[in-house]
Formats: structure tokens, C-alpha cells, sequence
């Protein structure tokens, strides 16, 4: 079904809404609450929290980009189930990506929603290659071995991208004030 | 962790960018920049390949000629004598690096067609350097073999054999310098014979003039064939 009708659905208040969710997007949005939270049952919680959000959120919101919306939500549960644990029961994915990133981005000083405007300002200045290995492995959390397969590219050579854009990331960061 | 800061900033990133990077996108997005890529290349490829075709072309074609085994003779417009067709090649002065030639095409008795090409390919012809002619013969009958007899006249000094022979489809060469004054010309005679005794096919004409310090193959260079 496509993302308009399923929409639609939403906006009649018809809780085929949910199940046509389910069908089209559940699986992605599984997967990646797994990779997160790296456990089965936390994961369907996130996913189950994602289709009650969504349906609490539209309407009156319509996104135009509808899996992108439902991955956000999801993402945001994930990341709120890790924060509730203790640091060392966090996922080696977030432990392994956490270390990557610490030395491009700043202390959290709770101005998280303009580091996102500067990090969206950053992104589309990149080239699209790198745009979108970069969204793979900190966005969707992919292995470097994942997206190296998907690219058609070496996992070095994936290695080697993602630390030239943090580097720029980095700089760009500074140049807006930010201490790293 | 100050990782944490930036998972929560990537939800500030807007929705296209990140509809942009599902996997589906994703994997469009470089196969179809692989298959662009494999386009350039397999055109690249091809210009390469089609550049070093006529490279190699240009440099062996007269070889191919001079081992010509049956490939058609060069365009022939010419007029009928009897028995005989005789097409004569570009008349007029050549300059550096151009090619000179006559085409000779025969009947012989029994029909036996025959075709002749005197050609002068002269990247650098100067006085003092040595002239080369080349003729090429192009017949059925492999046993068939031809007597070409040069006649130098003054002020030409033949460094090949004055008679060579050749026979069905082969080559030969006659070289030779000039020691003209400027503005002066002479006319060089190459006679075909079939065989020893007979009447001659007819000669190849064709005048050496020096202008300056060049030499020129000049002048209506022909084919005329005997009575």
C-alpha cells in the first residue's frame, strides 16, 4: 500500500492505519530497534511504541517522508530504553558508534536540537556519497561490512570516508563555536 | 558519553535526507551510479579501442596492400581502351606527406585482369635525399610474372635495379636521388613487360621537379599502355 493511502487511513481514524504499518514498515523499524537495543522484547516494545506515537501524531501531522518519520520515533524509543539502563548494559553497536563520534561532536550541554539543525546544515554540504555513508552507519547503524556491500565499496574504504567526514564535522563544528 | 549528544542531534536532521538514505535509496543510488560508471568506461574503452584501430590502420594499410591477397583495388574511374582500362591517379603537384599514386587496371590475354599501382608516400622529400616509388600488382594468375624496366634520365641517379621482376600479387620499389637545378624536371619511364620477348604492357610515366630545395612528383603521373 502506498504511504498516502496509509495515511489516509490515519487521518479516517481507521486502525487498518497500524496493520498496514506493520506490513510495509515493520521489519525495518525492528531491525533497527534491535541493532539499538540488541533485545528482542525491547525492541517490539520500541516498534509497538512507534505505531502508537504515530498514530497519536497524525493527525494532525502528515509527513511527506513517512518511513523516515516512523524510524525517528523509533530511534528516539531506543535510545530512551538504553538511557533507563545502566552504561554497561549498553549495546555494542552504540558503545562502538559512541566511540567513533566522541571526538567530532561536542559535550552534551543540552543544545542537542541545534547541534541536529547544524549536523542537517553540515550533511547537505557533503557530497552524496559520502551523505549517505555516513546517514547508514550513524543513522541506521549499519556495519561497516553492511554497507560496504551495499556501496559496492571496501570496508576500508568505508572506514576510511567515515573518518574523513567526522574529521569535517569536526572542523565545521568548531567553526560554529563549538568546543570539541 | 558525549557520543549520546549526537544520536539524540540526528533527530534534527530532516526527514528527505534521511528518506534519502534508506537502504533501498541507498542501494539504487551506487548501482546506478556503478552502471554509469561501467558506461564511461566501456565508451571510454571503445574510443580507445577505435583510435588504436585506425592508428594501426593507417600505419600498416600499405603493408596490407603489398600482401594484398584479393581486396579490392582503389576506386577506379577510367576509360575504356580495347581490351584495356586505364585509370590514372591524381595529377598535379604533391606536396609533403601526401600520397601520389596511379591505378592501372588490364585485361590480359585470356582475360586475365591485372591491376598495377605505382604509389610515393613522402613524408620529407628534399634534394639529396633518396626518392622511393613503390608498385604494387594484383592478379589472379600467382604465376604470372612482370619485367618493370627503368629508364633514368639525367639528372636522376637510379639506386635500385634498373629490371626487377615480380610476380602475381607482389611489390617492388625503385629508388633513386636528383641532382636537378632548381626549376629543372625530368621524366622517369617505368616499362611493364609480361614476358621476355613480348610487346610491353605499357609504362608508368611520371616527372621529378625541384622547386627550392624540395623535390616534387609532378605532372600528370600515368599509365599508358602499349599499342
Amino acid at each position: 500500500m502506498e504511504d498516502e493511502a496509509i495515511l489516509d487511513l490515519y487521518f479516517a481514524r481507521d486502525e487498518a492505519a497500524i496493520t498496514a504499518t506493520s506490513e510495509k514498515y515493520g521489519k525495518g523499524l525492528s531491525s533497527l530497534a534491535y541493532t539499538i537495543t540488541e533485545d528482542r522484547s525491547d525492541s517490539e516494545e520500541c516498534v509497538s511504541d512507534t505505531y502508537l506515537t504515530a498514530w497519536n501524531k497524525i493527525p494532525p501531522t502528515r509527513p511527506s517522508y513517512f518511513y523516515a518519520f516512523l524510524s525517528k520515533i523509533t530511534r528516539f524509543l531506543a535510545y530512551g530504553i538504553l538511557d533507563k539502563r545502566h552504561a554497561g548494559k549498553r549495546s555494542g553497536v552504540v558503545v562502538e558508534l559512541t566511540e567513533e563520534l566522541a571526538a567530532s561532536i561536542p559535550a552534551p550541554d543540552g543544545t542537542e536540537n541545534e547541534l541536529g539543525h547544524l549536523l542537517d546544515t553540515f550533511l547537505r554540504t557533503l557530497d552524496t556519497d559520502s551523505r549517505l555513508i555516513f546517514l547508514r552507519r550513524y543513522y541506521w547503524c549499519d556495519p561497516v561490512e553492511t554497507i560496504a556491500t551495499l556501496t559496492g565499496r571496501s570496508p576500508a574504504g568505508i572506514t576510511s570516508l567515515l573518518f574523513r567526514t567526522r574529521k569535517k564535522l569536526r572542523r565545521y563544528l568548531e567553526q560554529e563555536g563549538y568546543t570539541i | 558519553m558525549k557520543g549520546q549528544a549526537l544520536f539524540s542531534a540526528f533527530q534534527g536532521i530532516g526527514d528527505d535526507l534521511i528518506a534519502a538514505s534508506e537502504e533501498s535509496a541507498v542501494r539504487h543510488h551506487f548501482v546506478g551510479k556503478r552502471k554509469a560508471f561501467r558506461k564511461v568506461l566501456g565508451m571510454a574503452a571503445m574510443v580507445i579501442l577505435c583510435v588504436g584501430f585506425v592508428l594501426i590502420g593507417r600505419r600498416f594499410l600499405p603493408l596490407v596492400n603489398m600482401e594484398n591477397s584479393g581486396s579490392a583495388a582503389p576506386p577506379l574511374v577510367g576509360e575504356s581502351l580495347g581490351s584495356s582500362a586505364v585509370t590514372e591517379g591524381e595529377t598535379g603537384n604533391y606536396g609533403q606527406g601526401e600520397v601520389w599514386h596511379v591505378d592501372a587496371q588490364l585485361s590480359l590475354d585470356g582475360n586475365i585482369p591485372l591491376s598495377l599501382h605505382m604509389e610515393a608516400a613522402r613524408p620529407h622529400l628534399a634534394v639529396g635525399e633518396t626518392v622511393t616509388v613503390d608498385f604494387f600488382t594484383e592478379t589472379k594468375d600467382e604465376a604470372l610474372v612482370l619485367t618493370f624496366d627503368t629508364v633514368a634520365p639525367e639528372g636522376l641517379t637510379l639506386l635500385s635495379e634498373p629490371t626487377q621482376t615480380v610476380s602475381g600479387q607482389d611489390r617492388l620499389a625503385i629508388s633513386f636521388t636528383a641532382e636537378l637545378e632548381d626549376g629543372e624536371s625530368a621524366t622517369v619511364t617505368v616499362t611493364v613487360t609480361v614476358r621476355e620477348g613480348d610487346a610491353p604492357l605499357g609504362a608508368f610515366t611520371f616527372s621529378v621537379t625541384r622547386s627550392g630545395n624540395a623535390l616534387l612528383l609532378s605532372n600528370d603521373p600515368q599509365f599508358v599502355p602499349s599499342d
